[in-house]
């Protein structure tokens, strides 16, 4: 996408749908506009020269900490009773399929 | 099978669940079973708040994997969100890796027919298992059990040409994550999972068609048969000027027919981006070499090394095909690799088979056949005999030597012996005796045969026979 042409309405739809929002058309309006800025914005900074940087995925120079490979049980009734909907022990949700 | 002017394209995804004790980024248990939702924990359920952390196992048998598909192993690997809706993934999104997957860049050799093949690994990435959801019309179910299980998603090129050649690559994956411990390969378990990507075109042309990619297939065979179906498919909507879509099909094992199960959606649409709750997963030199140096024997060495024994390549093949059935079978080599390779494979195996029993439920084990094989070497017992040990052996687990003695059926070699034992044969068929001096060598047998059972079986064949030779000759 070049630096005027802003996010088509269209692509708002698809990506709200991706993302299972519900966007009336005012708002989508707004978030049209907003997510125009956004993208200018990284457009602003793609013009940085970083042929010589290194790429960083996080912002922190901490390396990853693992974990031993130890089972810890967990009250699951615990989880469970969060659940809004249960069958026996398990979730019962709308149909998917 | 030939497809006149088409090719087929195929490359495989397997899903290998590594046999960790322990999710992928949180402590509950991983293994199969267990009462519904009960290896859950606010981490693998997606409660806000959590946050992943990685399992070392888990990464040092990503690694192993890598190396034994002989990939690269990539020394900052980042895992990456996956978006999508289902309620058996509480997230919303799979911890998956992209861009930088932890292995690259490998190959898997096999035969196939007798003729090497080898095929490219593009990638092998760690990421989580989903939860299972069952359907009941206008609910469905979810159990989180499976939800964060460690998975490494092996990418294979679109390399491969026939539903032969797929199902044979999967073959020997599972044979590799077995060898190496790090994967049961339990088919029905959901262990080890085989998604089939294909695609037809004209021969000659270089574009690739459209793909379809076949999910959940749970038996090589029906790889086979899927694979052969959907190429079927493919060139028939051609010739009929049919679109192929790109789609996701699934295969009815009943009716050997893919029906098509949703539309594909297109790559992007996962919206991958780095999980802002993990670091760069570095990988030191040191590790890597720590998991090369411990890595045990792979199948395909194996099976060359048993032919350096002196089995036959058919032989090495069927006994390095279970890696259970290849320990036993360097258990019971001893000094006689073939008569042990035969043992196994014509008599052992067929036990097996009719009690429908694994190698390591076998009632004789693999010091006990060896022992039997050092009786026959040793001209203890004959071969026709070691088939009744053998037998006795398969019932009641007794050492072969104890059967022998219980049983009095050492060997006569003793020529005094056995010469009695051919006179009075001899003797108590005078009328053979002169057709065979008359020039019918074929009346041999008859002598042979009595004349063992009249040893009860016992008498040594060789000695025997020159026995008989000289006395018949008279």
């Amino acid at each position: 996408m070049s630096k005027t042409e802003k996010l088509t309405l269209q692509a708002v739809q698809k990506v709200s749908k991706l993302a299972r929002l519900k966007l009336t058309d005012s708002e989508m309006t707004s978030i049209q506009n907003q997510l125009s800025a956004v993208l200018e914005n990284f457009e602003q900074i793609a013009q940085v020269n970083t042929d010589e940087v290194r790429p960083l995925v996080t912002p922190t120079e901490i390396t990853q900490v693992l974990r031993p490979d130890v089972v810890e049980d967990f009250d699951s009734e615990k989880i469970l009773a969060n659940a809004p909907e249960k069958a026996g022990r398990l979730f019962k949700v709308p149909p998917v399929v | 099978m030939a497809f006149n002017d088409y090719e087929a394209v195929i490359g495989l995804e397997i899903h290998v669940q590594l046999q960790t004790n322990s999710k992928l980024f949180c402590s509950s248990s991983a293994h199969f079973g267990g009462g519904d939702n009960e290896h859950t924990c606010p981490n693998c359920t997606g409660q806000p708040g959590a946050l992943p952390v990685v399992n070392e196992k888990a990464v040092e048998f990503g690694i192993k994997t890598g190396l034994a598909l002989n990939c690269s192993i990539r020394k900052d690997s980042v895992f990456a969100r996956k978006q999508y809706f289902y309620p058996d993934l509480p997230r919303g999104y799979q911890i998956s890796q992209f861009d930088k997957p932890l292995c690259e860049n490998g190959y898997l050799e096999f035969t196939l027919e007798g003729a090497p093949k080898r095929v490219t690994i593009e990638r092998a990435h760690m990421e989580e298992d989903a939860g299972k959801s069952t359907h009941h019309g206008d609910y469905s179910l979810i159990n989180l059990n499976r939800a964060g299980v460690p998975l490494m998603e092996i990418v294979s090129a679109p390399e491969m040409r026939s539903a032969q050649e797929a199902a044979e690559y999967a073959r020997t994956m599972r044979k590799v994550v077995r060898y190496i411990g790090v994967c049961d390969g339990n088919l029905e378990e959901g262990s080890l999972r085989c998604d089939c990507n294909v695609s037809i075109r004209k021969r000659g042309d270089s574009k690739l068609g459209t793909k379809v990619e076949i999910k959940n297939i749970n038996s090589f065979r029906f790889i086979e048969k899927a694979i052969e179906f959907e190429i079927q498919r493919q060139i028939d909507c051609k010739e009929t000027g049919e679109p192929i879509v790109q789609e996701t099909r699934l295969y009815d094992p009943d009716k050997n027919r893919t029906f098509s199960m949703r539309t594909k959606e297109e790559a992007h649409d996962y919206r991958y981006f780095p999980d802002p709750d993990q670091l760069v997963l570095e990988i030191e030199q040191a590790q890597i070499d720590a998991v090369k140096a411990a890595m045990p024997e792979l199948p395909a060495s194996r099976a060359k090394r048993f032919v350096e024994q002196g089995l036959s390549e058919f032989d090495a093949q069927t006994l390095t095909q279970e890696l259970e059935i290849a320990d036993y079978f360097e258990r019971a080599a001893g000094k006689n690799p073939k008569a042990a390779a035969n043992w196994i494979i014509s008599e052992l195996m067929r036990e097996l088979n009719e009690s429908k029993r694994e190698i390591s439920d076998s009632p004789i084990q693999a010091e006990q056949l060896a022992q039997l094989i050092a009786l026959i070497d040793a001209g203890t017992i004959s071969g026709k005999i070691a088939k009744t040990v053998f037998a006795e052996m398969w019932s009641s687990g007794k050492n072969p030597d104890v059967i022998v003695k219980e049983k009095g059926l050492t060997q006569i070699t003793d020529t005094g012996a056995i010469e009695k034992i051919v006179d009075d044969v001899i003797a108590a068929n005078p009328a053979q005796a002169a057709e065979y001096r008359s020039g019918k060598e074929k009346v041999f047998g008859f002598f042979v045969g009595q004349a063992m059972k009249a040893s009860k079986g016992q008498a040594s064949p060789d000695v025997m026979n020159e026995i008989l030779r000289k006395k018949l000759k008279g």
